[in-house]
């Protein structure tokens, strides 16, 4: 066989077979990264998606801090009825409100 | 009496020789596999027809004239094999658009380490490819004139990708005069893996491997399998740009198919599109056989050595599959190796067939699809080198 034959014949080889194995082994790399991305991301979504009660949101405190200027306010009310009102508990005054 | 005999010399019968006979017969036989036995009929029954047509003499039909002189004097496959394969070689990416709507890559992505059994089988590539240069070398043999031998060992090496879009894509890029002789070997060795794997298959494996019942695959995320041929596409083309016919026609065909948004555009490019494609594709090949291109040397070389690369191909696959084991905590089962020569699905169903008669409780299928998939993707980037650097 001629030599130039051989020799190309081996580059072409090399080449091909390293190529593929080469390829092939990239896309397994891109598999794992982006199934470890996906999974992230799913992981993120479903966190969010169901928020624990006792880690409270922006929207928490704002409703917390409502509720308890609305108590104060109650209460301030409540005394200002206790004084001329007689024996009626704080109790009863939230109950009635 | 003179026009009458005039009219008997010009008929077919009295122009027809033994060997277009025995072409002929070929081709009938194939109709026959096709149509009474099943036996991949749309590959069979076009090519069949196509023997047939090539060997009835005077049609003209595969004849093909070029240029201005040339009017009405060129045959429907001879202007398809110029313009669809030797000019143009459009018909086989065409195929791989309608074969990539058609693909799952979920096996693959749920076990990307099959991917490299894909690769591993591609040896039978490059067994042929050296046998080839080896017939010319010691032999002398020349398979087509004209082409540099390198080229025609590359066309007759890549009958052991077993994929025959590709076989007939590289042959249309390097040799056309190969085309015809190697896709019909492709094709009929593909239609033969069931006999030629199995024996092979429990040749190089003992029962307690093909016993090994592999875990069910896990789920795929839809994410997963929309992010995956885009990405494949850019990195494949990337490193081997003369693989884009094949890879970005496989890859545009799946993501039409995943991203959901246009079926119907999937249902044409699995349907229509690749039904039209393989007629025309089919017809044509088997016309490429004219009973003076197939009886000779070179043609048995081929037929030979195409047998040899499947086999090879097998034993790569097989051989790999069980290197894998030696460093795998959870083992796969080497039956899985051999889908890796392509021949998609029927590489894969022998592989699960195999499996089954081991142990009734194995199910390979779909794990076999991954090595499967990943020789379709190995051979087109065998062939992407192989147009780049001959």
């Amino acid at each position: 066989m001629d030599q130039a034959i051989v020799e190309q014949g081996v580059r072409l080889t090399a080449i091909a077979m390293g190529t593929a194995f080469a390829l092939l082994l990239l896309l397994m790399l891109v598999i794992a990264v982006v199934r470890r991305l996906v999974a992230a991301g799913s992981r993120r979504d479903s966190r969010e998606a169901e928020t624990p009660p006792g880690k409270p949101g922006p929207d928490d405190r704002d409703r917390a801090l409502a509720a308890v200027v609305a108590v104060s306010a109650v209460l301030e009310q409540r005394e200002g009825a206790t004084v001329s009102g007689g024996a009626a508990g704080p109790s009863k005054a939230l109950a009635r409100e | 009496m003179e026009e009458f005999l005039d009219f008997i010399r010009s008929s077919g019968l009295a122009n027809i020789d033994w060997r277009a006979g025995i072409m002929l017969a070929v081709g009938l036989a194939f109709v026959y596999l096709a149509i009474r036995q099943n036996r991949e009929p749309y590959v069979l029954l076009p090519i069949g027809l196509g023997v047939i047509i090539a060997n009835l003499p005077l049609t003209g039909m595969t004849d093909f004239a070029a240029g201005s002189s040339g009017q009405q004097e060129s045959g429907i496959f001879g202007i398809i094999f110029h313009f669809g394969l030797s000019f143009w070689d459009i018909l086989p990416p065409i195929i791989f658009l309608g074969l990539g709507s058609m693909t799952d890559f979920s096996s693959v992505i749920a076990n990307p380490k099959t991917l490299l059994l894909g690769a591993a089988a591609q040896v039978g590539i490059f067994v042929a490819f050296w046998g080839a240069l080896a017939a010319n070398g010691f032999l002398g043999i020349v398979f087509a004139e004209g082409t540099p031998i390198a080229s025609q060992a590359a066309v007759i090496g890549i009958i052991g990708g077993a994929d025959g879009p590709t076989t007939i894509f590289l042959a249309g890029a390097l040799a056309p005069n190969l085309l015809g002789v190697t896709a019909v070997v492709a094709y009929s060795y593909m239609a033969s893996v069931a006999f030629i794997q199995p024996p092979l298959m429990k040749l190089l494996t003992t029962k307690s491997e093909r016993e090994i019942v592999m875990r069910p695959s896990r789920e795929v995320s839809r994410a997963e399998r929309l992010v995956f041929p885009p990405i494949a596409m850019i990195l494949i083309i990337l490193l081997v740009p003369k693989s884009a016919p094949l890879i970005a026609m496989f890859m545009m065909g799946n993501l039409f198919r995943e991203s959901g948004v246009v079926p119907r555009l999937a249902d044409a490019a699995s349907n229509e599109l690749l039904d039209v494609a393989t007629i025309f594709l089919m017809i044509t090949v088997g016309a490429q056989l004219s009973a003076d291109r197939v009886f000779d040397i070179q043609t048995l070389v081929i037929l030979g050595l195409g047998l040899v690369a499947f086999a090879c191909g097998t034993i790569g696959g097989l051989l790999f599959a069980k290197i894998m084991n030696v460093f795998l905590r959870e083992k796969v089962n080497p039956l899985i190796g051999s889908a890796g020569v392509s021949a998609v699905p029927m590489a894969a169903r022998i592989s699960h067939r195999v499996g089954q008669e081991a142990n009734p409780r194995s199910y390979l299928l779909a794990h076999a699809m991954g090595p499967n998939v990943a020789g379709v993707i190995g051979s087109a980037v065998v062939a992407g080198v192989f147009i780049s650097l001959l």
